[in-house]
């Protein structure tokens, strides 16, 4: 009986496994299209990885690369965990056994992707990288990414515009460490705001557990922070916007209006938080499907002749968007 | 052999009477048990003299009855499994599948109640699979809700494509955002569903039964009673409850990501194993969940007002879980 | 010897409470049950008696709805009716009382009472002040003075067992079937739940008494059935037979020729032990020899696997001493000094004790015997695969091949990889547990022929076994014990089982 039951339910799951295999864009999808690459049989193998695809530019940003590749007719496999860089360096590992033509790295963390880098290098297959790191790296043959210097200065001269001034102004910064992106520009805004002459409320960054629950951890670091000194803060500055909603919105909660939050991204609730002037002032757009254009030309080029790009750290620069120009700006994410 | 009869004249234990070897027994029992209040009062006290303006005004008490509100959902909702002798570990991923859907209704025109309900079949349908998988397949519940946990988290990138769902109808922030005689709607809802969830098991014959199946399974089944029906209601009514906290989350942050509920999973274990160590039986019981609820959001509030960082939060309650379970074992060796 | 003479007159269908006829039950293809019967009449104390594995439990089980018989009738008053679950069989009143199964411990006494849907409720909700009355009242009528609140985990096992009994008053029981329920109760207990089931009787409840306790089962009972075998074999009334009678119904038949010659037994003092004493094991002494194969019999919870673990280390001991080749053991329980004094244990419970069903054949031999397998800490492959070859022939362990996983085996080939493991280390002394537990018939004589060609190369066998027929057979040797003592050796060639269970009951016949 129990059995019976118990085979059922086990047929149920694998039928439903197979449905949603059918149902799913397949990975394979794209192979059709071949043209005279330098692949085994004639088709140009792209394997994409992110660890980031959990987060909303991280899916953006591949998805677009997926899209536009193979409109070239590429055969692109994108390779995905949500930060579980032990499982990317293996499914890359396999995909370079069976052989790639190309690799393209999305948001990786230079710390982690020794193996895959290795491998890869004595495979003689070049990795292009979106966003990978904050200043040049050999393992990759090229690597596009926004000017974190520029992002840090960007927001925090608007808190300094938003606060009248930054000389003896209380800023909480919030920062998330395991992100290399959002450590670099957090570390530059907390310089910035010190040299400045800023204090740095409750004497040293906040640091966020975990992106995901990042909007509700803000909220509670301000909404408590608040509770203890009431008159000890005029601005906070948070390395992206979803946790900035949640200062945002602590600030709003505790009935301030004299209190200001930037972030990072420039997401679709962000920008409708900035348009509301309220706490939440700035934040920074940055134009991932630009990056997407550039590395996609250049891994064209390579397809085409071999040719390698000459730079291989291109850094491009975000769009502040703040209380002037939020109400024109169609956010992609 | 007739040598030993002289030991006989010192007196025997079973010579006092029985009523004050139980006396001196519950009282040695009570200090042990009360180990987990004298902690939230000992952190109360440590908080209060370290900021005695900002952790000891009402402002921060009504604050910190926010900030747990969601957790007291979810952990109540992980009480009804451990009171069976199970484990639900999906709670927080169920929670976070529930708002998102909820959200992802309501995004695609559905009226708010509607949306809400919706989201509320999620959480039971997400209980229901539990439920099935353990009571009536016999698998072990931690890894049976280690796969629905699993899966459910994925089911939630799904539903919010990876991304923040935002731009929900006014009114459903109501149910998060609101306040009922100054009290946050949050905390009147925890405490709606804390004071439902201590009826059903204190009070009726469901509860009790999942008492009895807790206690001895195999007693339970002898003398009657329907365990597997029993264990899978229980396991379907955490998953429902489990859908509401996720519900109220995000009306609460006005945005549904693919894991805002998550991490309450650990907490909520961590509150419900504090609170066991309250009951005579060492069962979970939802007024000592609530203790342990309470621990977990002073420690977290009172270290944030103090100035401590997030890491070393961490550590701290991962060490007051060490601590909690240590002490309802050394109970359970005395009982 | 008498077995199916004068049954008691046949009453009517209808008057009795609880009738089943020619059950049988199978479980994986082995006969637990084959044709049992038991007739149970209203206000009647009947003793259901047998050896170990004869067919109690499971004869209970299907009564009471917990297994379904593969065939057979159950009747209750002269109706059939069919148990699908336990809650069919409290419908119908027949409850059943489990000795380690007899109450909640971590809900109130109330609620142990009511548990199985009698709680008082409106809508769902229990009012509470009524189902205390109603437990009390139910105490009540036990003369039990139990405080209906309070934990029942907290009550003594008497009270634990009254509750138990209160439990089966609540569901209205007509049949109450109790269990070994005087295993763990003093003298004075066992008189209060005495009173407690006459008075029960005169109510017109029908009991069915199971014990190991004859003496129990004259003073209280006013039939007796006798299982051997999975098959009822008589019912008579007490007042009709005497202890012996029902102990030679109990026995039945010797068995055929399953059995290896003896004489391998040697005057060598191997194991010595002195006085030892420790939980359930009081003031033993033997001598066991090179090449004996020394039996110990007595039923459950008479102490011998307990005696077993105190050898093998697995159990402290708090007195005696325990001498091995000439070194005396440390008594405070060293698994590894055992060991390394030569003497191994084949536990009882094989599944959970003595191999590990998941993993290979070799597997299993190799991680007991691991420095037999490596060098500086490597283990190497290939003696893994012969070792496991070489046992398996040894022990003529059926399998396809060494890396089968053991829990596709047979139980006896599985009890042989077992026996495998431990004899791969080359012991001087065995100790078995129950060795043929769940075994086959075949293979049962496969064990014992191995069990003897070690004893003849000089190797001290220690066997524990419930089964009278094979302690007899197999052991050069046998020591009953009773409540921790031993309380009778004899030789094993030519003793007579009668006397053997005279001992087991503490009878110094």
């Amino acid at each position: 009986m129990r059995t019976r039951l118990k085979i059922i339910t086990g047929l149920a799951a694998a039928a439903m496994l197979g449905l949603t295999g059918c149902s799913a864009p397949g990975a394979d999808a794209g192979a059709a299209g071949s043209s005279g690459g330098s692949g085994d049989d004639g088709t140009f193998k792209v394997a994409a990885f992110t660890a980031g695809y959990a987060t909303p530019g991280g899916k953006l940003t591949l998805d677009k690369f997926v899209e536009e590749g193979k409109a070239k007719g590429w055969d692109i496999t994108l390779y995905t965990s949500d930060f579980d860089y032990d499982k990317i360096n293996s499914d890359m590992q396999s995909a370079i056994t069976q052989g790639v033509d190309v690799i393209l790295a999305g948001f990786p963390d230079p710390r982690q992707i020794a193996p895959l880098v290795n491998s890869a290098e004595s495979a003689d297959i070049p990795i292009f990288s979106i966003d990978g790191g904050v200043e040049p790296n050999e393992d990759f043959v090229e690597d596009v990414t926004f000017d974190q210097d520029q992002l840090a200065s960007l927001t925090v001269g608007a808190l300094e515009e938003a606060m009248g001034g930054l000389e003896g102004k209380d800023v909480m910064v919030i920062g998330h460490d395991p992100h290399i992106g959002i450590m670099t520009r957090s570390n530059l805004a907390y310089d910035m705001l010190e040299e400045a002459g800023a204090n740095i409320a409750g004497g040293e960054m906040k640091q966020a557990l975990n992106p995901g629950t990042s909007q509700e951890e803000a909220l509670k670091f301000v909404t408590d922070f608040l509770q203890a000194n009431p008159d000890g803060l005029d601005g906070v500055w948070v390395g992206w916007d979803h946790a900035a909603l949640g200062a945002a919105q602590a600030i709003d909660e505790a009935g301030r209006d004299d209190i200001y939050v930037t972030g990072v991204d420039a997401l679709g609730v962000a920008v409708e938080e900035i348009k509301k002037d309220g706490p939440f002032y700035a934040s920074v757009h940055q134009d991932w499907f630009s990056v997407v254009d550039v590395v996609v030309e250049d891994i064209e080029a390579y397809r085409a002749d071999g040719t390698l790009p000459e730079e291989n750290f291109v850094e491009v620069e975000g769009e502040l968007i703040d209380r002037d120009n939020a109400a024109d700006f169609t956010p992609s994410m | 052999m007739a040598t030993t009869e002289t030991v006989s004249a010192a007196p025997l234990p079973q010579d006092r009477p029985d009523e004050t070897r139980e006396e001196r027994k519950s009282l040695s029992q009570m200090v042990l048990q009360s180990g987990t209040i004298i902690a939230l009062v000992g952190l109360i006290v440590i908080f209060g003299v370290l900021s005695p303006s900002g952790f000891l005004s009402l402002g921060n008490l009504t604050n910190i009855l926010a900030q747990v509100a969601i957790l007291t959902i979810i952990a109540g909702a992980q009480t009804i499994v451990m009171v069976t002798g199970h484990f639900d570990l999906s709670v927080g991923t169920t929670a976070t599948l529930s708002g998102a859907s909820a959200s992802a209704f309501m995004l695609s025109g559905l009226p708010v109640p509607v949306a809400i309900i919706l989201g509320l079949l999620v959480g039971l349908g997400v209980g229901m699979i539990n439920g099935f998988l353990v009571a009536f397949l016999n698998i072990s519940a931690i890894v049976a809700t280690l796969a629905t946990l699993t899966t459910v988290g994925g089911l939630a990138f799904i539903v919010t494509d990876g991304t923040t769902l935002y731009g929900m109808p006014e009114v459903f922030y109501w149910v998060g955002q609101s306040r009922i005689a100054g009290l946050p709607m949050p905390v009147v809802i925890a405490l709606v569903v804390a004071l439902v969830i201590w009826v059903v098991l204190k009070y009726t014959t469901v509860g009790r039964r999942w008492y009895a199946v807790g206690g001895n399974a195999d007693v339970a089944r002898l003398s009657g009673v329907s365990v597997r029906g029993n264990v899978f209601w229980a396991f379907a009514l955490a998953g429902l409850v489990s859908g509401l906290g996720g519900i109220v989350l995000v009306s609460r942050l006005s945005s549904a990501s693919a894991t805002s509920a998550n991490d309450y999973m650990m907490l909520a274990v961590a509150a419900v194993f504090l609170g066991m160590t309250l009951s005579n039986s060492g069962q979970a019981n939802l007024g000592g969940t609530l203790v342990g609820v309470g621990i977990i959001g002073v420690l977290q509030n009172g270290l944030n007002i103090v100035g401590v960082n997030t890491y070393v939060q961490q550590v701290l309650t991962g060490i007051i879980i060490v601590a909690a379970v240590l002490l309802s074992s050394f109970k359970s060796r005395r009982a | 010897m008498s077995t199916a003479t004068a049954e008691t007159a046949a009453p009517q269908a209808e008057e009795l409470v609880l009738q089943a006829q020619g059950i049988s039950k199978h479980f994986e293809g082995v006969a637990a049950l084959t044709d049992a019967r038991l007739d149970v009449r209203p206000g009647e104390i009947h003793a259901l008696l047998g050896e170990n594995g004869a067919g109690k439990s499971t004869l209970i089980k299907v009564l009471t709805g917990v297994y379904r018989p593969d065939a057979g009738s159950i009747a209750s008053n002269g109706e059939n009716v069919h148990f699908a679950a336990v809650r069919d069989a409290h419908h119908s009143g027949v409850v059943a009382l489990y000795q380690e199964l007899s109450i909640v411990p971590t809900i109130s006494v109330a609620e142990n009472i009511l548990l199985g849907e009698r709680t008082p409720n409106t809508v769902g909700l229990v009012r509470w002040p009524e189902a205390n009355r109603e437990a009390q009242r139910h105490l009540d009528r036990l003369n039990q003075r139990i405080p209906v609140r309070r934990l029942a985990g907290q009550l003594s096992p008497v009270q634990q067992t009254m509750v138990a009994v209160a439990r089966a008053l609540a569901a209205d029981a007509r049949v109450l079937i109790l269990d070994e329920p005087t295993a763990s109760l003093t003298d004075t207990e066992i008189k209060d739940l005495f009173a407690v089931l006459r008075s029960l009787r005169d109510e017109g409840v029908g009991i069915v008494y199971v014990s190991h306790r004859l003496e129990e089962v004259f003073e209280l009972c006013d039939r007796v059935t006798i299982m051997r075998n999975g098959s009822t074999i008589s019912t008579r009334d007490v007042a009709d037979i005497t202890i012996d009678g029902v102990i030679s119904t109990m026995v039945g038949r010797a068995p055929g020729e399953l059995f290896p010659d003896r004489g391998t037994a040697t005057d060598r003092a191997v194991v010595s032990v002195e006085s030892l004493t420790g939980r359930r094991v009081q003031d033993v002494s033997f001598t066991a020899h090179a090449g004996e194969v020394l039996g110990i019999g007595g039923l459950a919870g008479s102490g011998r696997s307990e005696l077993l673990r105190l050898l093998a280390g697995a159990q402290k001991a708090t007195g005696g001493t325990i001498t091995v080749a000439g070194r005396v053991l440390p008594a405070k329980g060293d698994v590894g000094a055992v060991l390394n004094a030569g003497m191994v244990l084949v536990p009882e419970e094989r599944r959970s004790q003595g191999v590990s069903l998941n993993a290979s054949i070799q597997d299993n031999i190799a991680l007991a015997n691991l420095e037999k397998v490596s060098t500086g800490g490597w283990v190497s492959a290939r003696r893994v695969t012969e070792l496991a070859r070489r046992s398996m022939e040894n022990l003529r362990i059926k399998a396809r091949g060494p890396r089968q996983h053991v829990g596709l085996l047979s139980g006896g080939n599985q009890q042989k990889v077992v026996l495998a493991k431990m004899l791969a280390r080359e012991p001087h002394v065995l100790l078995l547990d129950e060795p043929t537990r769940g075994i086959d018939v075949g293979t049962k004589a496969e064990i014992y022929r191995l069990i003897r060609e070690l004893a003849a190369q000089g190797t001290t066998i220690i066997a524990v076994s419930s089964e009278l027929p094979e302690l007899i057979g197999l052991s050069d040797r046998i020591l009953i014990m009773h409540e921790g003592r031993i309380s009778g050796q004899v030789p094993a060639e030519g003793a007579d089982e009668e006397l053997l269970l005279s001992y087991c009951y503490g009878r110094n016949a």
